[in-house]
């Protein structure tokens, strides 16, 4: 009897000691992953409505598409929208700010697939997957880069204006200090054209990066740093890919949404994150712009509800929902492209493309077209129809910014709130938002001037 | 003169050695006549003793007429007197009633003589644990524990129990539970309380660290009653009943109905509505705004207006809470169990049933439970077999969410004046989520009845859950010799609940649903992409658990030694399945379902330009938790009065993502009793039993929470593509560690002459070790916080336990009283976060906590108040170090330095004092419980809420409105527009702290005993009558509000509960 006993003991220990190591390598939770497969990177990529297709929009809340009531103003949602809307010094008051943070979140993501990537080597049979994984993770990066340069740096182009951090490391401990804007911008370059050769040309999913996306975010940079030959290029390259605009005749005008999610027009699909200020009924189109559509104009229809005497909101976005649009659209690549030719001379190619562009939001049989020869006032135009199509979009603040730079087109900005009178002037240091508190008080990053 | 004393001395040796007699012998027990190792022996009157030896045996110097003490654990004491006879044999008698009180703590590994004992036990014998009567077994540990606190600042965790404060941060903060040698893994309460016969609680690393890593925030060790050995059948009922109170729907401060309609009529004149009016989604609105709105577009006379206002103006809708919701609580308790054995079988067979009628309206409760346990002897005690099978199976009806969960829509409470019965009596609609006209219009176009009726709503649902939990145990046991054993235990544990929620067709969130998604085309012919019918929701929970553990146990003593020790192993393997499933178009009759397209968009009924897709609720997860755990513990007895004990234990688990060599963490203890009083030289006759005792140790916690690997948790399919998609949800930390509790303990044991004072005192400091705490990150690493070994804590304190039999006659009067006091600091945490981070977070409420170094875990901290502006009516607080009303500056420019620091918000000091008054047959028990030393912050209004229309806080009438208020009030004016900073400051700032400290008269026992000795004629041999009132109200607070400090939004009801408990 004692001889069994030890003998069962000893057996069930060497049991235990043997299988131990298998023993505890079981998932204490089947929904984890250490994303070690391409589909865990493609799933990562895909969390499009939380992380990879959000874009910042204190840059709307700050621009001048939009006002809003004293009474409203109170209630908006935070103090970082509340003080955007006058250009406060003092923007967050504690706040987080996910303008700051959301974009980061997709370079990390971005990062932890590139490094994930690193680590398995493409067999034949997934290297497509592989390299469409790689191309979006890189486009990813650059266009979070871009969203983040735009609201936080200054817009001069010297070698000395700071940019923003440029992580390039899935590490959480790597110190990363602000690069030098051309430094970030140099670096949106890289990934976008690295990317190039990766990614797909078509994707059944809007929130998932096209080469023709890729090319128009490329247009879309070069315009921003003023090297038209290259946006010109960069927007017929995308052009030539998808040229797909929607007919607004065959759009129920009506409609309290009138514009559908994922649109052919759309090359890659992008909401702003939800403030108050961005889906309250209280936030007004600016009136001077609203008057400038003309009667012909289906826009004018498809755009704006009316709520109250002379107060209309906005109601096309390309989300199909009250969320605003923030991604990319072939009106923009369009308008990119005709701004470009006109700046560069070709004023037959600038109408070319305004025209086709308008003729697609103008009752039909009512539109004529531009014939506009004049270079300085061809442009003029082709601006103008550029915050007429493109309001309520991320690309307000951008083109502030850039157009500030030049004295043809610099304005100030004026809001009046509970009788008091802010403003904005062309170049001012509060076109570079604060950094964050958070990031501020824990990397000690230096901060934008106030 | 040397010469003299020399002869005096020879003399008084002679005398002496003339009459020294050898006495010898052997001392069995008289149970089972075996020998009886470590019996002391004691020469009366003198220091001289001895222990028996393994075989029994004991050999000692005496002289004739000495009288020689025989004493052992659990045994009655023997006193015999030396004759000539030189060899005395004593048979010992098991004393039942010793071995009942509190001489043995059970670790669920072993079980301790108290006496030997070093670490900190604190034993809740039987009769404590019946004093309150109750459903569940922990609350019955509520401050007759000493160092053991519910934490109330809480809100909804009704079982978050700290021994000795809290040792941990995000990691699991509960303390480890027992049953019957294994770790609990299923819910406590589907424990019969009339099955524990005892419970111990291991405070210290000595006593707790053999539950090693799982030990950190103190063991809980329940023991089920068992038969004994050669003990004719006993059957025992016991059944009580117990009503409580309707709680008190008036208890949390509201604005009056009157107030509020002045609120909505000024609102209405300002043109707030008029969006909401117009709103694409049709947004509520209430009867008030709709009368003034009838008024204003001409609908009604002004005079009618009025006159409606005035008739809505008189109700209150929580009179209606009170009576249509709430009720009173009914719950009966009944159990009848069966023990007793025989030389070689033990048994004890129970059963239970619980009725619990709960307060809310539609919620019930029930219980059974099973419990059979049997142990055999074999082979002349050299094998011992038990095996135990304990089964629960309970029953909960949950058709009633309560009042907080009745709602006007989803960001507003409901308005005061709606009524949930008509005049005539029957259930009336109140307006919900959409405007009425908007409603009855859609009724018009076909669509369902889309109004509420929130009592009807209880008579609709059908949410009941059931679970089915099962736990068996087995035990072999084989003795090798008289010291040592080993011992084979198994566990299985199996768990299911399912939980079944029939949303018919007639409860509003089923027509809800159908009508939202309703589809009308241009003919308005109506399509339903939810289809008509029920909803049914089913969760079903799967649990199971098998534990086994191998182990050794040594208990060997020799002359004056004595030695027990024990090494084992053990593994354990948990796995938890869920599953969710929702099922559209249900019909009960024929129990069928239709399907549903989860994919598409469709435009909302009551918003066309909103796209919502159908819910998809069905999810499934999958959990696994194992270990493997090496243990050995040894503890050396030297004379019976100094024991050293050590023990070791290493633990490994699959934490998740964490390198092989990470997996395990190995924990120790060491510790020294000394039992002072039976040392030759003491002399205290004082204290005639007085021991000291001193432990160190680690214990340690797991988060598992944490990995070190980047990890994603898939999210399932998203709803804007279709596809799947996961998130990342901790990046990587190669460093990580297990988190670890330093203990040292030290404490007296004494008791007076007779026992009229008895107690202990320990002193212990606590040190947390790398616990795992969060700390803001920069943003731009793409994560905002970062989870890691960021913290170490040091707290320390004192458990007072004081036994005080005043009067011990006829009448008896006994005191407990139980005082404990600790401190816990953060000695060290990596990063600062923005100071009103403290200011919000600071009070562990939420959870979400960043501890401040030099401060404790939870704590509460304010923004200095400098009263209402005398103007204005406005709060003001400080910047820099003037009075200020810029808001936004005072809540960013806030430092740790600016803020002010109040202390702890949990009780620093705390304890009970239980006095028991017993004459004959009567006995009356009432326990007083204290908490001190702490902080609570009371709530107050928000004008952001009111300003939206939302009825809030009853502090609104005591509002600043004409200078001079200042004077008596601080709750600030009515601001014009919302201004969120003026809110957060007022409602985070000192004017609104409030001290915590308070004495509560917690309960009181009545019991009358009728024992057949005294009642010849009684058919029982014993008959327990009992009445028990609890939560009988507070008898001092430091605060002058009303509330209680532990329960700010509702009251605990008080109960009282009568029974009887007899014994054939």
């Amino acid at each position: 009897m004692k001889r069994h006993i030890y003998t069962l003991l000893i057996l069930s220990c060497l049991i235990v000691a043997g299988c131990s190591e298998d023993f505890l390598e079981k998932k204490p939770d089947k929904s984890l992953v250490v994303p070690t497969t391409l589909n865990d990177l493609q799933a990562l990529l895909d969390n499009a409505d939380r992380v990879m297709n959000i874009i910042p929009a204190i840059g709307m809340v700050a621009s001048d598409d939009a006002f809003t009531t004293d009474n409203a103003w109170q209630g908006l949602f935070t103090a970082t929208e509340r003080n955007s809307y006058i250009w406060k010094d003092n923007i967050y008051e504690g706040e987080a700010c996910g303008d700051w943070n959301i974009p980061y979140q997709q370079v990390f993501y971005a990062n932890v697939v590139l490094e994930g990537l690193e680590k398995m080597e493409p067999t034949s049979a997934n290297e497509l997957q592989w390299k469409s994984i790689k191309g979006s993770a890189l486009f990813f990066r650059a266009h979070a880069f871009h969203q983040l340069l735009e609201l936080f740096s200054m817009p001069v182009g010297e070698s000395s204006t700071l940019g923003i951090p440029v992580r390039l490391t899935a590490d959480v401990n790597a110190e990363v200090a602000r690069a030098s804007r051309m430094e970030t911008l140099n670096q949106i370059i890289d990934d976008l054209t690295e990317s190039l050769p990766l990614i797909p040309m078509n994707s059944s999913y809007k929130t998932r990066p096209t080469t023709a996306a890729a090319k128009a975010l490329l247009a879309r940079v070069y315009l921003i740093m003023g090297e038209y030959e290259n946006a010109e290029s960069w927007a017929s390259a995308s052009l030539s890919e998808n040229n797909y605009l929607l007919d607004y005749n065959t759009l129920n005008a009506a409609a309290t949404r009138p514009v559908a999610r994922m649109n052919d027009e759309i090359l890659f699909h992008g909401q702003m994150i939800t403030y108050g200020y961005t889906v309250f009924s209280t936030t007004y189109v600016d009136t001077v712009l609203f008057a400038s559509y003309e009667k012909d104009d289906l826009r004018k229809q498809v755009f704006f509800r009316l709520r109250s005497p002379n107060r209309y909101t906005f109601k096309a976005n390309y989300t199909g929902t009250s969320t605003l649009f923030g991604g990319i659209a072939n009106d923009e690549v369009y308008l990119i492209r005709a701004e470009c030719r006109a700046r560069l001379g070709n004023i037959a190619g600038a109408l070319e493309d305004l025209n086709a562009l308008l003729e697609k939001r103008w009752k039909t049989g009512a539109f004529v077209p531009v014939d506009e020869t004049d270079p300085e006032i061809l442009l003029a135009r082709i601006l103008d129809e550029r915050r007429k199509e493109l309001l309520f979009r991320a690309t307000r603040w951008s083109d502030l910014k850039r157009l500030n730079q030049d004295e043809r087109f610099a304005i100030t900005l004026h809001r009046t709130l509970n009788g008091t009178q802010h403003s904005l002037p062309p170049n001012d240091v509060r076109y570079a938002f604060p950094i964050p508190d958070q990031e501020i008080q824990t990397s000690g990053i230096e901060q934008n001037p106030r | 003169m040397k010469n003299q004393l020399l002869i005096l001395l020879m003399l008084y040796c002679s005398h002496d050695a003339l009459c020294q007699v050898q006495v010898s012998g052997r001392i069995t027990s008289a149970t089972d006549s075996q020998p009886l190792p470590g019996v002391n022996v004691m020469v009366k009157g003198t220091t001289i003793g001895t222990t028996a030896d393994s075989d029994g045996r004991y050999s000692i110097q005496a002289r004739e007429k000495d009288a020689l003490i025989f004493s052992f654990i659990g045994y009655a004491s023997q006193e015999v007197v030396v004759s000539a006879m030189t060899e005395i044999n004593i048979a010992m008698a098991e004393d039942i009633a010793t071995l009942d009180e509190v001489m043995v703590v059970s670790t669920g590994y072993q079980e301790i003589p108290k006496e030997r004992a070093t670490g900190s036990f604190t034993q809740v014998d039987n009769e404590l644990v019946n004093r309150r009567i109750s459903t569940d077994v922990l609350s019955r540990l509520e401050d007759v524990t000493s160092g053991l606190i519910f934490n109330r600042n809480v809100e909804g965790n009704t079982n978050d129990i700290s021994i000795r404060g809290r040792s941990t941060i995000f990691g699991n903060a509960s303390p480890l539970i027992v049953i019957d040698n294994f770790p609990y893994d299923g819910d406590i309460n589907n424990i019969n309380p009339n099955d524990v016969e005892s419970v111990t609680v291991l405070k210290d690393a000595a006593a707790a660290s053999i539950w090693g890593a799982r030990a950190g925030n103190g063991v809980i060790v329940i023991t089920t009653k068992k038969g004994k050995r050669n003990q004719a059948p006993r059957i025992s009922f016991n059944s009580n009943i117990t009503f409580a109170q309707n709680p008190d729907v008036f208890y949390a401060p509201r604005m009056t109905t009157g107030d509020f309609m002045d609120v909505e009529r000024m609102l209405f004149d300002k043109g707030y509505y008029e969006s909401a009016e117009v709103s694409d989604g049709h947004e509520p609105l209430t009867p008030v705004v709709e009368l003034l709105i009838a008024q204003r577009d001409g609908l009604i006379e002004t005079d009618e207006m009025e006159q409606q206002l005035l008739l809505l103006k008189q109700n209150d809708v929580r009179r209606d809470y009170e009576k249509y919701l709430y009720r009173n609580a009914v719950n009966q308790q009944y159990s009848i169990s069966i023990q007793g054995g025989s030389d070689s079988h033990r048994y004890n067979v129970s059963t239970g049933l619980d009725q619990n009628m709960q307060n809310l309206t539609g919620n019930d409760f029930s219980r059974f439970t099973l419990n059979a346990n049997n142990k055999w002897s074999f082979f002349s005690d050299k094998l011992e077999v038990s095996a135990g099978l304990y089964y629960t199976q309970s029953k909960r009806t949950r058709n009633n969410d309560g009042f907080t969960n009745l709602r006007f829509n989803s960001t507003s409470p409901m308005y005061p004046y709606a009524k949930l019965k008509d005049d005539e009596g029957n259930n009336a609609t109140v307006i919900k989520d959409y405007r009425l006209g908007f409603v009855e219009q859609a009724q018009a176009n076909g669509l369902l009845n889309w109004k509420y009726s929130p009592l009807d709503e209880i008579d609709f649902r059908d949410n009941t859950s059931g679970l089915h939990d099962y736990r068996i145990n087995t035990r072999l046991q084989y003795k090798f010799n008289k010291s040592l054993n080993a011992e084979v235990l198994y566990q299985y544990w199996n768990s299911t609940t399912a939980t079944r929620d029939n949303q018919r067709i007639e409860s509003y969130s089923t027509r809800d649903q159908i009508n939202k998604f309703t589809q009308a085309d241009v003919d308005g012919n109506l399509t339903y992409p939810v289809p008509m019918g029920g909803i049914l929701d089913t969760y079903d929970q799967r649990s199971s658990s098998y534990n086994f553990r191998g182990q050794l146990n040594l208990n060997h003593a020799w002359d004056n030694h004595a030695l027990s020790a024990l090494a084992g192993y053990e593994v354990k393997e948990l796995n938890s399945d869920a599953n969710y499933y929702r099922y559209y178009g249900y019909n009960d009759e024929l129990a069928t379902t239709q399907r549903v397209d989860y994919t598409s968009f469709f435009p909302a009924y009551n918003n066309p330009g909103q796209y919502i897709s159908i819910y998809n609720r069905d999810g499934i997860s999958s959990m696994t938790d194992r270990f493997i755990s090496y243990f050995a513990n040894a503890a050396y007895t030297f004379k019976n009065r100094y024991t050293l004990s050590a023990s070791a234990r290493k633990d490994q688990s699959n934490l998740f993502g964490v390198k092989a060599n990470q997996r395990g963490v190995p924990l120790w203890s060491t510790g020294l009793a000394w039992t002072i009083s039976d040392e030759p030289f003491y002399k205290g006759s004082w204290f005639p039993y007085l021991k000291t005792r001193t432990t160190f140790g680690y214990s340690g916690n797991i988060d598992k929470s944490v990995t070190a690997y980047t990890t994603a948790v898939s999210l399932g399919y998203n709803a804007l593509t279709g596809l799947p998609y996961s998130t990342i949800i901790n990046p990587p930390n190669p460093a990580l560690q297990w988190e670890r509790v330093k203990i040292w303990n030290a404490g007296i044991d004494f008791e007076t002459k007779d026992r009229v004072l008895s107690g202990s005192i320990e002193y212990y400091t606590k040190w947390g070790i790398d616990l795992i705490g969060s700390i803001p990150y920069p943003p731009s690493t793409g994560v905002t916080v970062f989870r890691g070994n960021n913290a170490d804590t040091k707290g320390h304190g004192v458990d007072l336990v004081l036994n005080a039999a005043i009067i011990n006659r006829t009448f008896k009067w006994n005191t407990n009283f139980l005082y404990s006091y600790l401190t816990e600091k953060v000695t060290s945490y990596k990063i600062e976060a923005p100071a009103v981070k403290y200011v919000y977070d600071g009070s562990g409420s939420s959870l979400i906590s960043y501890p401040l170094k030099g401060k404790p875990l939870f704590a509460i901290y304010s923004f200095d108040w400098a009263g209402l502006d005398p103007e204005t009516g406005n709060p003001q607080g400080y910047v820099d170090g003037a009075i200020s009303s810029d808001y936004a500056t005072i809540i960013s420019k806030a430092t740790t330095q600016s803020i002010i620091y109040h202390g702890s918000a949990r009780p620093t000091s705390f304890g009970s004092i239980r006095n028991t008054f017993s004459w004959k047959n009567i006995s009356l028990s009432v326990n007083v419980s204290y908490r001190l030393g702490y902080y609570f912050k009371r709530s107050s209004l928000r004008y952001g809420n009111i300003l939206k229309g939302q009825v809030d806080h009853g502090d609104y009438a005591k509002r600043w409105q004409n200078p001079g208020d200042e004077q008596s009030t601080s709750v600030p004016s009515m601001p014009e527009f919302i201004d969120q900073n003026r809110d957060d400051f007022y409602l985070n700032s000192s004017a609104l702290v409030e001290k915590g400290d308070h004495i509560r008269l917690q309960d009181v026992n009545l019991t009358y005993t009728l024992d057949r000795n005294q009642f010849s004629r009684l058919p029982f041999s014993r008959v327990h009558l009992y009445v028990y009132a609890n939560n009988l109200g507070i008898l001092w607070k430091a605060t002058d509000s009303d509330l209680d400090p532990d329960y700010p939004t509702m009251k605990p009801v008080r109960s009282i509960a009568a029974g009887v408990k007899i014994d054939f």
